[in-house]
């Protein structure tokens, strides 16, 4: 989609997207503090904040644990808190996280049938809006539904902080097998 | 369907299918066949009058006219029966124009492919340019070269055994046997062993009772199973359980990611805390040597905890070398679950309609993405078929 190329914030952002957009960059930050992958993500249902998240995958083991998912998690648990229809309130809930949502994120947005995402950077490795795979745009039967992105804020933010973790090494990756050769 | 007469399970008539990339895909096709049509490109050559330049001849033509990086996999030189021949140049588009026109030789630069009985004469010269002309935009020390000709030469190295044997006869070229995804000598024959089929069938009616059950209870009746590929060891039986509320997205795939997740000390989900025991009927390891191993309990043990022992030394990381057996093609978001959690190997039983591993997306092959891994589908797949399924797999 030639949309998210295009580096200036788009028209479509509104204020109120703008500063749930800022609060999700403050759960960035707090998973680049604690050595986990900076990306952070807010579920905003009728105005309210009903779920949040940032990647805890090195402490789950866990490598579907992306903040989308510990997200998703924290909205049932408001759900059933609340006494809500979570299929409902997921229809009507619009994701705000700082970096493109992957492959398989976007897959579950649209299984819960989730209407928009508002996102800073694109994902070049594993980007499901788009840079890899349009998984929010194509026409996938038994897969929910098709949902609208709007991207860029902030853009330029959310890639320098994965540019600084990724100049870390991952104490969890593996050892190169190079190296295990030797 | 018609339930089959021999449901039985030791001899229920499934075949093993890989899913491969549209590339691959092809290779098998051309490999099973024997019909391998090598894209082929034109290049000048000319042949060698004075065996004591061609050292100088490579030499000067590496440095002024190198053969493109894609097409290293030529040598410069070939022996005829008479007489050498050396590559110089490829052909450019409006030089094959002419050739194509003048000829008529079927040689279409889109199509890129030329059937052998079309490439064109070696003697061919009357519409070759001179020597001077082949070189104009550099001009070296031409002694030692004969009369030039066009020749054609495969565009690219060749990707198997079988290819190379045609690329050889058409021009000499090097060849790096690279590692396969699959065995194309056992894909054209039909699958693999008996004993291996036994082995993957096995896992797979584990996943098939443990759907059973679950939708006996009301559920999907999708199920899943982690096998340690080294050791054999069933690490996770799970199913599927997004039917409920509170779990929309706990596919099966998901469940036995986050299983083997708890295994290693981790686990997100507390719903699934219990489950492990519940589910983890008898250790159950089919390994390869199977029969010379059974009933050595011990044996067996102390084999696998060496060998891991002796990989790694350390916890595995994620479901690193571990198989998958589920009984439905995993959504999208299942299958980059599994690739993220870099799964070695992932058998199915039946398609999905919004399938990502074969079926809508491959997800497994697709260039982009930083971990590969191995799909297999077909695996009892009537069994799985007759497991009645819900909406979204």
């Amino acid at each position: 989609m030639d949309t998210t190329n295009i580096p200036e914030e788009p028209s479509e952002m509104t204020e109120e997207m703008k500063s749930w957009m800022e609060k999700a960059f403050q759960m960035a930050q707090d998973a680049l503090d604690n050595g986990e992958v900076p990306v952070g993500c807010l579920m905003v249902h009728d105005n309210q904040l009903v779920g949040q998240g940032r990647n805890e995958v090195n402490e789950t083991k866990n490598a579907t644990r992306h903040a989308e998912m510990v997200a998703v998690d924290q909205v049932l648990d408001w759900c059933r808190k609340n006494d809500r229809n979570s299929t409902q309130v997921f229809e009507n809930t619009v994701l705000y996280v700082t970096v493109e949502p992957c492959i398989m994120c976007a897959g579950a947005l649209r299984l819960l049938r989730i209407p928009l995402v508002v996102y800073g950077c694109r994902n070049e490795r594993f980007g499901g809006c788009g840079s890899v795979l349009n998984v929010a745009g194509d026409d996938i039967s038994d897969t929910g539904a098709q949902f609208k992105c709007i991207s860029g804020y902030n853009a330029q933010k959310a890639v320098e902080m994965l540019k600084t973790f990724y100049k870390q090494e991952n104490p969890n990756a593996p050892k190169s097998k190079v190296r295990k050769k030797e | 369907m018609a339930p089959s007469a021999d449901n039985d399970a030791h001899t229920s008539q499934w075949s093993l299918t890989p899913v491969l990339s549209p590339e691959e895909e092809q290779e098998l096709k051309e490999y099973t066949s024997g019909n391998i049509n090598p894209p082929l490109c034109l290049y000048f050559a000319a042949p060698i009058i004075d065996k004591k330049q061609i050292s100088r001849l490579t030499q000067i033509l590496s440095l002024q006219y190198p053969l493109p990086d894609c097409m290293k996999h030529l040598k410069r030189v070939r022996a005829q029966q008479t007489r050498l021949e050396m590559l110089l140049r490829p052909a450019s588009l409006e030089e094959k124009m002419t050739f194509s026109k003048d000829s008529g030789a079927d040689c279409t630069e889109n199509a890129g492919i030329c059937r052998s009985e079309n490439i064109r004469k070696d003697d061919d010269t009357s519409q070759v340019p001179s020597l001077t002309d082949i070189f104009k935009d550099g001009a070296i020390d031409l002694s030692g070269l004969g009369d030039p000709f066009v020749v054609s030469v495969p565009m690219r190295s060749a990707r198997n055994r079988k290819e190379q044997q045609v690329w050889a006869g058409i021009w000499p070229s090097t060849y790096h046997e690279k590692p396969k995804t699959v065995n194309l000598e056992e894909a054209s024959h039909g699958g693999v062993s008996d004993e291996e089929k036994l082995r993957i069938g096995a896992h797979m009616r584990r996943a098939i009772e443990a759907a059973q059950l679950n939708q006996a209870r009301g559920g999907k009746g999708i199920g899943a199973v982690v096998v340690d590929q080294e050791s054999g060891k069933v690490l996770a039986v799970g199913t599927d359980r997004s039917g409920e509320k509170r779990e929309l997205l706990l596919h099966a795939c998901m469940v036995v990611i986050d299983m083997v997740a708890r295994q290693q000390g981790g686990g997100a989900y507390e719903c699934l805390a219990g489950l492990e025991n519940e589910q983890q009927p008898k250790m159950h390891s089919v390994t390869k040597d199977d029969e010379k191993q059974i009933g050595d309990e011990k044996e067996n043990r102390k084999r696998t905890k060496e060998s891991s022992e002796h990989c790694t030394g350390e916890l595995p990381y994620l479901c690193t070398g571990y198989e998958v057996y589920v009984t439905h093609e995993p959504c999208i978001m299942c299958s980059m679950a599994l690739l993220h959690s870099r799964v070695s190997c992932v058998y199915y039983g039946c398609c999905s309609p919004g399938g990502a591993l074969g079926t809508f997306y491959r997800l497994h092959c697709h260039p982009g993405l930083n971990h590969k891994f191995l799909v297999f589908r077909g695996v009892m797949e009537n069994e799985c078929k007759a497991l009645d399924v819900g909406q979204e797999v």
